[in-house]
């Protein structure tokens, strides 16, 4: 018989799939900022259908991630709130710290650089989709650093 | 001076024979929780800790320590 999945279980599982889902949402975001890098033509075509199968990635991953917390939700079997605390949340809340951190400093140097910057000529949408994507594959490889498998942990079961 | 939080959750489960699976049922976090709190990787928030404690009914400070170290 298939063990039911606890709440604190289905949440750590939300959070690793969210990680993912940012990290095919960042690539999406970059392919996007690529594309206003090169002239329309074939490679252009190219990063728009690899961009739209990145976009229907992180939609899946999306739905994927949350579908086991919705339906304990709809059986009503989240009753008990699970403690709000636990490893994996923790590490995601610190990804966001670090993300937020990265980007603060890589935006500062851009500053430092900015008519350099100028000259290039790229519009604003460009570093907007660029910055956000930044932010959300940052946040995402920090959790996978932050989370990434400890042997002794398994020893101890 | 730098202070690290030290626990018995290992013997204590092992005494009550519960894998780590088990105690994080009981307590509602999950494994990965238990086990990263074991090894040190993660600091528990007073309301774990103290789930903890009253799971196995015995004080905090049996369970929990802190290791002191120089430097």
């Amino acid at each position: 018989m298939k063990k039911t999945m606890s709440c604190a279980e289905a949440i750590d599982h939300l959070n690793g799939k969210v990680a993912w889902g940012m990290l095919f949402m960042g690539v999406t975001y970059f392919l996007r900022a690529a594309e206003q890098l090169v002239e329309p033509g074939a490679v252009n075509s190219t990063l728009d259908i690899v961009s739209g199968i990145t976009m229907v990635t992180s939609m899946l991953l999306t739905f994927w991630a949350i579908w086991p917390v919705a339906k304990l939700k709809i059986g009503n079997k989240l009753i008990n709130q699970p403690e709000g605390d636990s490893f994996l949340t923790d590490a995601m809340n610190m990804s966001f710290k670090n993300s937020w951190i990265i980007t603060f400093m890589t935006t500062t140097l851009c500053l430092a650089f900015q008519k350099f910057m100028d000259d290039w000529g790229l519009p604003v949408s460009f570093y907007l989709i660029f910055l956000f994507g930044f932010m959300a594959v940052t946040a995402s490889l920090s959790f996978f650093y932050l989370t990434k498998k400890d042997d002794l942990e398994d020893l101890e079961e | 001076m730098s202070a690290q939080l030290d626990n018995r959750i290992r013997v204590f489960r092992a005494e009550k024979r519960m894998s780590q699976s088990d105690l994080a049922e009981a307590i509602g976090v999950s494994r990965k929780t238990i086990s990263t709190i074991e090894v040190g990787r993660f600091v528990p928030s007073t309301i774990i800790a103290l789930k903890i404690a009253n799971y196995f009914d015995a004080p905090v400070e049996e369970i929990f320590s802190l290791k002191v170290s120089e430097g």
